[in-house]
């Protein structure tokens, strides 16, 4: 655990704490995701990548005027204690069930491909109390595990060579053959595996260069939408229109394409490996949920870390009736990112009313 | 953590105190030899004597095991031969020095460290003559750190030798030498080495506050003092450097690290040290680049396939066995035929064989120690196959990542990695390829947390300083060695001038 300065992380955390919290479970999903786009789907994440550094700058914006303040204090600060409470309480609640979806996602995937005859009760515990481990050394040591997992997934890229190569690569002409309502849904459920950016909002004051923070957020946005278009135009060189939109997971058929001659079946290992980009996120969300808990209660205390974990645990595992979990984490989670992306525009903009009430008073 | 407030509570509740007991040098006490007969009672090494020198007399106490005679001989007596009462006996005892009569418990402490007193009566004086001279063994070479090329001598049991193999290295009034009595009971030197100028002065205060803070009756060799100083006490992993070679403590000074030595111990603690320099050895600096590379790559990535070849073994056999190609399998599966465990039980039980015969070759006399190799090797290895109780592949497996451990130049890393393997087993047996990423995942994060000396202990990939990468898995040539590494945090980075001055 590291206690030094309270600024602590440097140009490397801020650019791959942004790819963590992106890359994660919707890397897996997302030609799947895109799939109403057909053969043009590669061009959707260059402009996810556009919107997501649009709606970074007045995050930024808003964080620069509150150098020593997260989100949560913000609030606060702008909206008074009581309301400033609820949206805490609101935003805390969110990351939660993010967090719940990202293990969920990962795990029912574990179980259908690598573990069919498991219960995921064990691995989940597992992953819970890992991620508590990584989140106790505070964020420099959340960042330090998204470099970790950043390089040891990224490699994976050089594989995309063999979709390539026995695909076709006509299809990736870019054919312009799409709706707007194609493009907007497309949009809608790509910006599930974009999200993630906004928790700048949340360690900004951590950040040692604040000034240069969303040159550097803007990095880490780039490189994940490198891969993600990479992932994207591989599928559409290896896929069909049909086989895009039918395979829940795109991404593990890609691997099947590889042949090497001493292993077979290499996406077995690769989806175990994926474990590093799920923690990273993970990890990020339960920091997120546990500085939420520590802004509502009155005497923060580090056990709040710990009282998160059975939530989650009972999110994913608990009795909840399927309709209930479609609405949590297929509505509520991709409207709770707009919201926060919202949220910051709001904000600002309640800066700038309270900045000339306070000018004129002065004045 | 909680236990240790437990374990406190525990030893409160003896009511003794360690401060009652404990001897203290610099309380008061008047001299006289019945006081001194009484401290040194039962001590039936020391020497206390009336002596006649000139027309007064004196008495002389020294203790013998710590003296040696001829030492005594030439400082000692035969100037007191030459006295005869002159006014100060300080003209004939030139190096030693005065002690007051109030200090009984400092003249006991000189005493038990080797120093011969003379007490004038008369004269109302006490002179202290440093003799101390106990036996010291010879320079050898170091048997657990041997290289082909370099320097061969190692440090051995006396602090002042070690000091002067370091010092005849680096003639430099930069080189400090702090020197602490450490330990309540044993009062112990301790010295702290480090260059001025180039060793982090932050770091420096860091190393002498802990030093200063630490309560222990005494310490059996430099790696409990190390444990005491180390960030992490928990950690399976050594978080401070130890060498037994010269070469390697001098070359940690010149990059702005700092030395630890215990009196009476062969090793030296060098602290701040990274993970990866775990696995360097010295010999990669008077190797070729392209040979330093190669050795560096097989012991890091040693590391990493030591503790994941047979839980892989476990892992493909339990869960995944569509990775391997038909022939791989089939093979794999010929050699496993016979065997009636499941592979986390068999993999256990001969790695379980591998760490026996590990230990008790390390136990045993070096002469029994051969016998021992061939009958592990080839009785037990055999047998076992024969017997049906282990399969082929695995031993070779085993053997491999048994002879993997032992590459990291660093003993209590080669232990760490093998004492984790057994964790990455257990995982694999638990859940495949997922659990042997989650035990991965879970290191990498234990490691990313270390710190050593409050420096992180490893740096996720994106190196401290650009040019840490020339010396890593990657040795350049040696001209390429431009600045020190980021982890000394050194106030003096360059290591020579870049350009024509």
């Amino acid at each position: 655990m590291d206690k030094g300065n309270y600024q602590k992380l440097n140009q490397y955390h801020v650019i791959f704490l942004i790819n963590g919290g992106i890359a994660g479970l919707g890397i897996l999903t997302l030609p799947n995701d895109l799939s109403s786009m057909g053969f043009n789907q590669w061009l959707v994440p260059l402009i996810l990548g556009l919107v997501a550094n649009l709606a970074l700058f007045p995050m930024i914006k808003l964080c620069s005027n509150y150098p020593k303040n997260n989100l949560y204090e913000i609030n606060e600060k702008l909206l008074g204690p009581l309301l400033g409470k609820i949206i805490n309480i609101l935003i805390t609640g969110y990351a939660i069930i993010a967090l719940s979806r990202v293990l969920r996602g990962y795990l029912t995937l574990i179980q259908t491909t690598l573990l069919p005859q498991k219960s995921i009760i064990g691995p989940l515990i597992i992953l819970l109390l890992l991620s508590a481990y990584v989140v106790k050394g505070g964020i420099k040591s959340v960042a330090r595990f998204a470099i970790l997992g950043f390089f040891l997934t990224a490699w994976t890229i050089y594989f995309s060579q063999w979709p390539i190569i026995n695909g076709d690569v006509r299809n990736f002409l870019p054919l312009f053959n799409f709706t707007r309502n194609d493009f907007l849904y497309a949009f809608h459920r790509g910006y599930f595996s974009m999200l993630g950016y906004e928790i700048i909002l949340f360690y900004f004051p951590y950040i040692m260069d604040q000034k240069r923070a969303f040159k550097h957020a803007s990095i880490g946005i780039w490189i994940t939408m490198f891969l993600y278009w990479a992932v994207c135009a591989s599928s559409v060189v290896y896929f069909s229109i049909w086989q895009m939109s039918h395979l829940r997971y795109p991404v593990l058929s890609l691997l099947k394409s590889i042949q090497l001659s001493f292993v077979e079946r290499v996406e077995n290992f690769f989806i175990a490996l994926w474990v590093f980009l799920i923690l990273s996120t993970a990890c990020l969300l339960l920091w997120l949920a546990q500085k939420g808990i520590k802004s509502i209660l009155k005497k923060p205390t580090d056990l709040s870390l710990y009282g998160v974990l059975p939530i989650i645990f009972l999110m994913i595992k608990g009795p909840i009736p399927n309709r209930y979990e479609v609405f949590l984490y297929e509505n509520l989670t991709i409207y709770g990112g707009y919201f926060l992306n919202l949220w910051a525009i709001i904000l600002l903009f309640l800066h700038y009313i309270k900045q000339t009430r306070e000018g004129k008073e002065a004045a | 953590m909680w236990f240790r407030g437990w374990i406190n509570n525990i030893a409160n509740n003896k009511k003794t105190s360690l401060q009652e007991e404990s001897f203290n040098p610099n309380a008061k006490g008047e001299v006289s030899k019945e006081a001194i007969v009484a401290y040194l009672q039962d001590v039936d090494d020391a020497l206390i004597k009336d002596i006649s020198v000139g027309k007064g007399s004196a008495t002389i106490v020294y203790i013998k095991s710590l003296v040696k005679m001829e030492i005594l001989q030439e400082l000692v007596i035969t100037p007191l031969n030459t006295f005869e009462n002159q006014d100060d006996p300080e003209e004939v005892l030139k190096i030693s020095e005065k002690l007051a009569f109030d200090e009984l418990p400092k003249l006991i402490e000189g005493v038990m460290s080797g120093l011969c007193i003379i007490i004038f009566y008369d004269r109302k004086s006490i002179y202290t003559i440093d003799t101390f001279s106990p036996p010291v063994r010879n320079l050898t070479s170091s048997e657990s750190e041997s290289t082909v090329l370099g320097p061969q001598e190692a440090f051995i049991e006396a602090l002042e030798s070690n000091f002067s193999l370091i010092k005849k290295r680096i003639r430099n009034p930069n080189l400090k030498t702090k020197v602490l009595l450490l330990g309540t009971e044993t009062r112990n030197s301790v010295g702290v080495l480090y260059i001025r100028g180039i060793a982090n002065q932050e770091n420096v205060q860091r190393v002498l506050y802990r030093l200063r803070n630490i309560e222990f009756m005494g310490f059996g060799g430099t790696a409990v003092l190390k444990q005491m100083l180390e960030d992490k006490p928990y950690s399976p992993f050594p978080q401070f450097g130890i060498t037994q070679r010269v070469d390697a403590a001098v070359s940690a000074l010149l990059d702005g690290r700092i030395v630890i030595f215990l009196n009476g111990s062969p090793e030296a603690a060098i602290c701040p040290t990274s993970f990866f320099e775990m696995f360097v050895s010295p010999e990669d600096y008077y190797n070729r680049w392209t040979t330093a590379s190669l050795l560096r790559s097989l012991r890091f990535f040693g590391f990493f396939a030591t503790i994941m070849l047979t839980p892989l073994y476990v892992s493909v056999l339990t869960y995944h066995p569509e990775v391997l190609p038909s022939t791989l399998l089939s093979l794999l599966m010929e050699s496993r035929t016979k065997v009636p465990f499941p592979p986390v039980i068999e993999v256990l039980i001969i790695e379980l064989v591998i760490e026996v015969l590990r230990e008790a070759g390390a136990r045993m006399p070096t002469k029994i120690g051969q016998t021992i190799g061939i009958v592990g090797g080839i009785v037990i290895g055999t047998a076992a196959v024969d017997a049906g109780l282990a399969s082929n592949i695995l031993i070779v497996l085993v053997a491999i990542s048994a002879l993997l451990s032992f590459l990291p130049p660093n003993f209590l890393m080669s232990n760490g990695s093998r004492f984790i393997r057994y964790f990455f087993i257990l995982a694999a047996a638990l859940y495949g390829f997922l659990g042997q990423m989650i035990a991965l995942a879970w290191l990498l994060a234990h490691l990313a947390n270390l710190t050593s000396l409050g420096s992180p202990y490893m740096t996720p990939v994106i190196p401290r300083s650009a040019t840490d990468l020339l010396d890593s898995v990657l040795r350049a040539p040696i001209n390429f060695f431009i600045k020190r590494k980021g982890i000394s945090r050194s106030k003096k980075e360059l290591t020579r001038p870049t350009d024509e001055e």
